[in-house]
């Protein structure tokens, strides 16, 4: 019998490991899930293609992806996206021919390299966000945590020409209260030429009443905001986020051209043999009528 | 039809049919994943199992109708499989053509947008279509026998 009993509770011990394994690693999901919604209750973002940014960070290579960015961040929000294009874009716009062509793009050393040296970049940012700070941090190397080879700079400076020293979470979030579209403006620079781009995001990108709503959910400003204002701001703040991620620059940012499709060649030779095809069967019928 | 002639229809029509066949089995073996392609080819879209047996019938009719080939029964079963090929292409061309005119939000489409709804890929009924037409012209020497 005791034996028995002993068997029992031996069974038993195994099945309370479980349940406890099952907890923690459910409290870790929660955990895990409240990471990653910025947004309270934001769907996860659809499915998209993003190139990494790729950079020499002092004679290695380094590719940043959004990923990447995100994880740093905490959650791949609308900031973090829109400067990880940006600065896609910047870099592209600034080094893109030369790193076509395989040029040195390394002034401060003597190396051949393909990407921009992390060293030669400079960010000046108008929009002072945790999410954008974390982005061009990681790019630059400036953030905290990060162990690189070299440094970039990076630099918030609000519309108004007032430098944001105090980059931390508390301080950005009461300078980004009054944040318009205006704020998503960023230069793009290399530091060894003086060359910049001003990568500026283009209206339309942003709902109207999106920075209104911003503010009421998220700062009570003028006032609370109701929960059909909530619900509509998650949806628009999804919606930002995913055009962020999905769509191509010329629909982002401003100054940036539609690339031209080429004319279509293979569409045009079997039009026209159609065409002639076609052309010969009416021939052809008329003829055997005329007989 | 003389001899040359038929030797030359049964060589031609042995290769088309084989060719065919070939087609068939590949786009049969295409709705497993739903599409497939190859270069300019494609084969897809909701028809595909009905497209690859009607392919599959047109490379059995066309090698059936190799053996003593000038015979008029023998021939029919080559007319009967160039017409099948002929229906196929057909609706691929009306359905390119119908979807060329009108323009993703405008009324007509541009001149780019049009000729690029012709541009490849193909579905391979489209590529069959040119050589199954060499039928036409048994189809009027047996006339001309009859006559």
């Amino acid at each position: 019998m005791r034996n028995e009993k002993s068997k029992v509770q031996s069974g038993k011990s195994p099945l309370k490991a479980v349940a406890i394994v099952a907890l923690v690693l459910m409290a870790l999901s929660t955990a895990v899930i409240s990471v990653d919604a910025h947004m309270p209750g934001a769907e996860a973002p659809p499915e998209f293609e993003l190139e990494p940014i790729v950079i020499d960070d002092g004679g290695t290579e380094v590719e940043i992806t959004i990923e990447d960015v995100g994880n740093y961040h905490g959650q791949m929000c609308v900031c973090t996206c829109c400067a990880f294009r940006a600065t896609q874009l910047g870099l592209s716009e600034i080094w893109g021919a030369e790193i076509a062509s395989g040029e040195d793009v390394d002034a401060s050393t003597s190396a051949t390299t393909l990407f921009p040296t992390r060293e030669d970049i400079r960010i000046i940012s108008r929009l002072p966000t945790p999410g954008s700070r974390d982005c061009f941090q990681y790019v630059t190397g400036t953030g905290p945590g990060l162990e690189t080879n070299t440094k970039g700079e990076y630099k918030i400076i609000l519309p108004d020409g007032t430098e944001v020293v105090n980059m931390s979470n508390k301080n950005l979030k009461k300078v980004s209260k009054s944040n318009t579209p205006d704020n998503f403006r960023f230069d793009v620079c290399r530091i060894s030429t003086g060359e910049c781009f001003e990568v500026v995001v283009k209206e339309g990108v942003f709902p109207d009443d999106y920075f209104e709503l911003r503010k009421k959910v998220k700062f009570g400003i003028p006032e609370n905001a109701t929960d059909e204002e909530k619900a509509l701001f998650k949806s628009e703040w999804e919606e930002t986020r995913d055009t962020f991620l999905t769509s191509p620059d010329w629909e982002l940012f401003e100054g940036v051209e539609e690339p031209k499709e080429p004319f279509p060649v293979g569409g045009a030779i079997f039009f026209s043999i159609l065409v002639i095809g076609l052309g010969l069967l009416l021939g052809l019928s008329l003829r055997g009528k005329a007989r | 039809m003389n001899e040359t002639e038929e030797k030359f229809g049964q060589i031609y029509f042995a290769v088309l049919g084989a060719v065919a066949l070939a087609f068939g089995v590949a786009e049969l073996i295409a709705t497993v994943p739903g599409e497939a392609s190859w270069g300019i080819m494609e084969m897809s879209g909701i028809f595909l199992p009905w497209r690859a047996i009607i392919l599959l019938s047109v490379g059995f009719f066309y090698l059936s109708s190799v053996k003593n080939f000038a015979e008029v029964h023998q021939l029919a079963k080559a007319v009967m499989a160039s017409i099948m090929i002929w229906i196929v292409a057909g609706i691929a061309i009306w359905a390119r053509i119908a979807g060329s005119i009108p323009g993703e939000e405008t009324w007509f489409n541009s001149l780019e947008g049009f000729l690029a709804s012709y541009a490849p890929p193909y579905c391979p009924e489209m590529f069959l279509l040119p050589f199954s037409l060499v039928i036409v012209y048994y189809i009027l020497k047996e006339g001309e026998t009859v006559k």
